[in-house]
């Protein structure tokens, strides 16, 4: 009975968890799509791509992570959203990485023109969500 | 293996959506035509080869100061009184000037480069195409 209702509360803080790292990722790529030229500037700043990069990124990267988190509210889709998200989280907890080592990039844009706070928080921030992505997708693989 | 295909169509759907908008909006970033007949786009070869360019940074006070080109000056539209006497001491009439901006971002270059132009007519203005990469990072 109390393995049970512990597997219950497990199954419900899994889900609430999968939502709330779909808001954070449906609002990040909706934020960015909404104003393309301010996350190009913020790419840019990292100085890490090509021009042709910082534009292909600044395009693409917002609808994957729509689409990625999106795909977290249906079961079906959801492992699949889960991988795409954990590979994006360690991306750019690399990129945090270097552009705190290296002081280039005042913002991360993580979230468009709306900013994402300091470099320090967005890193902090990322860590949280990677484990959290990390527990999910490791917690759907062991049904 | 469903999981791979399903990753495989997020992938595919977020191209296509990025296409789109790219089709819709890649304007943004697609060079205009100067307005003003002295103000021409240059490529970076081009513009290092240029003899005693003056080389002017529209980029933010931030950026500038972690890289700039040698002798770079600041410009910007909105602090173009206070920087525009600094400029005015280190220009020479006949040299070049080359306004460049960071990447993805050239519209600002442009801008202050139309806007030289219109200050010293017969001066020739080149806006640095796609923007000025530091020493480091990657180039195109």
């Amino acid at each position: 009975m109390g393995a049970a209702r512990g597997g219950e509360a497990m199954k419900r803080a899994g889900a609430v968890l999968a939502w709330g790292l779909a808001a954070v990722f449906l609002a990040s790529g909706l934020l960015k799509a909404a104003d393309v030229a301010s996350f190009a500037r913020a790419v840019a700043s990292f100085e890490l791509l090509p021009p042709a990069g910082v534009v292909a990124t600044a395009f693409f990267l917002p609808w994957l992570e729509i689409f990625s988190g999106a795909s977290l509210f249906f079961s079906k889709w959801r492992r699949a959203g889960l991988f795409l998200a954990f590979l994006q989280l360690i991306v750019f907890a690399a990129v945090l990485s270097w552009a705190l080592m290296t002081g280039k990039a005042a913002d991360c844009g993580c979230f468009g023109k709306w900013g994402g706070g300091s470099l320090e928080g967005s890193w902090v921030r990322d860590l949280f969500l990677l484990a959290a992505a990390g527990w999910l997708l490791w917690k759907s693989g062991s049904k | 293996m469903k999981e791979l295909s399903r990753m495989a169509v997020v992938l595919l759907v977020s191209a296509l959506a990025a296409f789109g908008q790219f089709l819709l909006h890649g304007d943004l970033f697609r060079q205009a035509e100067p307005k003003h007949p002295n103000v021409q786009w240059i490529g970076g070869n081009e513009a290092a080869r240029l003899d005693r360019a003056l080389w002017i940074d529209a980029r933010s006070r931030e950026l500038y100061e972690k890289a700039h080109p040698k002798d770079a000056l600041r410009l910007n539209l909105e602090e173009w009184d206070l920087l525009l006497p600094v400029f005015l001491d280190r220009w020479e009439p006949g040299i070049p000037l080359v306004v460049y901006c960071a990447p993805g971002s050239c519209d600002s270059s442009l801008a202050i480069a139309e806007r030289l132009a219109e200050a010293l007519p017969n001066e020739k203005i080149f806006v640095l195409k796609g923007g000025w990469v530091p020493p480091g990072a990657e180039k195109p």
